[in-house]
Formats: structure tokens, C-alpha cells, sequence
């Protein structure tokens, strides 16, 4: 089944890179690294037109903003 | 117009919480990118990480200003970049200021505060799990 990459992004528990940030194309993790401009680069050198979205992973600790 | 979105069901500790997580697309010249950001009602103004600012190469103010933390104060200098929502009929496309930190990062995620949440009628249902942003004007 292939979902949107949102749709995979809420659905899918990603707690194995917590700390990280991912890429998502369609319903796979295609890059991670240890920041959005890491995962950025990787994303425009092998995925350039294509829609990668890029989140970071929450460490499994409470929130505050 | 509306655009519908899910809350994302995270761990934390022993316990789950939800979190409001909406796809936007950031663009600024010839770059773009999808990513997640989170809805913050109790924040004034949107916020992005300082390595944001540096992948798209966005102009920064001179001046740096004061904001507050959760916690601690900490200085920020201010930029533009274009946020879009797209639903299958329409997108919602718009200039907004961002907060850039300096020296210390206050937050690791993209934050859309009230200068973001201000165009929309925002609708977070726990209960479904669902976030609803309706346009409030024509863009």
C-alpha cells in the first residue's frame, strides 16, 4: 500500500531515529542525519524533484515550547 | 477553503501524547522543501531552526531582538520565507516572518505561532484527531 508521505508520517511510529531527521518519500524512509540541512543536501543530491518530506524525530521526552 | 491535517500520536516516557504536526512546503527563491511544523497558539511569532535559515540562504535582519523561552530568554534576528498549504482545489501561499535564533538554539522544530494562525480558523478536534485550518480571507 502506498500512502502520502504525511499519511505515512502520522501513521508510522519512527521512535528507531529518535533525535534524528528523517526524509520521507511516499511510505519509506529515503535519508536521515543529524540535522534538516544534512537531510536537505542528501534530499537535492539523489531525490531533486521529488517530494521528500523532511521532520525531525522527537526524543522520547515531554515536550515544552 | 480548508485544509485538514492529523494530530501525531508521539511517545514519551511511559506515557503518549498528540501532537498538532502539519506538512508545509517552505520556499524561498529556487529552493523548496516539504516539511512537518507544529501549531503553537501561545506563540507570537513562527520560528525556524537556525540551520533553516542557512539551507535556503535567507536574509537576516541586523538587528537582533529579545524574545522569551519557556524557560530563558533568548536573542533572535528575523527573516521571510513563503509558506504554502495545498489541498486538491486550492493552496494557500504566503510571505511570513520567521524568528531566527542566534548563538542558542531555543527549539529543534519549525513553529507556526499566532503570525501564521491568524489567517485561519483553527479547529483541533483531540477527539478525532483532527486539525482544521479555514481560511479566513481570500490570499
Amino acid at each position: 500500500m502506498t500512502y502520502s508521505n504525511y499519511d505515512f508520517f502520522i501513521k508510522t511510529d519512527f521512535s528507531k531515529y529518535a533525535g534524528e531527521w528523517v526524509g520521507i518519500l511516499g511510505n519509506k524512509v529515503v535519508a536521515h542525519g543529524a540535522s534538516f540541512k544534512e537531510v536537505a543536501e542528501i534530499v537535492d543530491r539523489e531525490f531533486n524533484l521529488k517530494k521528500v518530506l523532511i521532520t525531525r524525530i522527537p526524543a522520547k521526552v515531554a515536550q515544552l515550547l | 477553503m480548508f485544509y485538514l491535517f492529523k494530530f501525531k500520536k508521539e511517545k514519551f516516557e511511559n506515557k503518549s501524547t498528540l501532537r498538532p504536526k502539519i506538512k508545509v512546503l517552505l520556499s524561498y527563491k529556487d529552493k523548496a522543501k516539504e516539511v512537518i511544523a507544529i501549531l503553537d497558539t501561545g506563540s507570537d511569532l513562527n520560528y525556524i531552526p537556525a540551520d533553516f535559515a542557512d539551507y535556503f540562504k535567507l536574509p537576516l535582519s541586523e538587528e537582533i531582538f529579545k524574545a522569551q523561552g519557556a524557560e530563558h530568554e533568548f536573542e533572535y534576528k528575523t527573516s521571510k520565507i513563503y509558506f504554502k498549504l495545498e489541498n486538491p482545489h486550492k493552496s494557500y501561499r504566503k510571505l511570513l516572518e520567521v524568528m531566527v535564533p542566534v548563538k542558542t538554539t531555543m527549539h529543534k522544530d519549525i513553529i507556526l505561532g499566532t503570525e501564521f494562525l491568524k489567517d485561519f480558523i483553527v479547529e483541533l478536534n483531540y477527539n478525532r484527531g483532527t486539525i482544521k485550518l479555514t481560511e479566513t480571507k481570500t490570499q
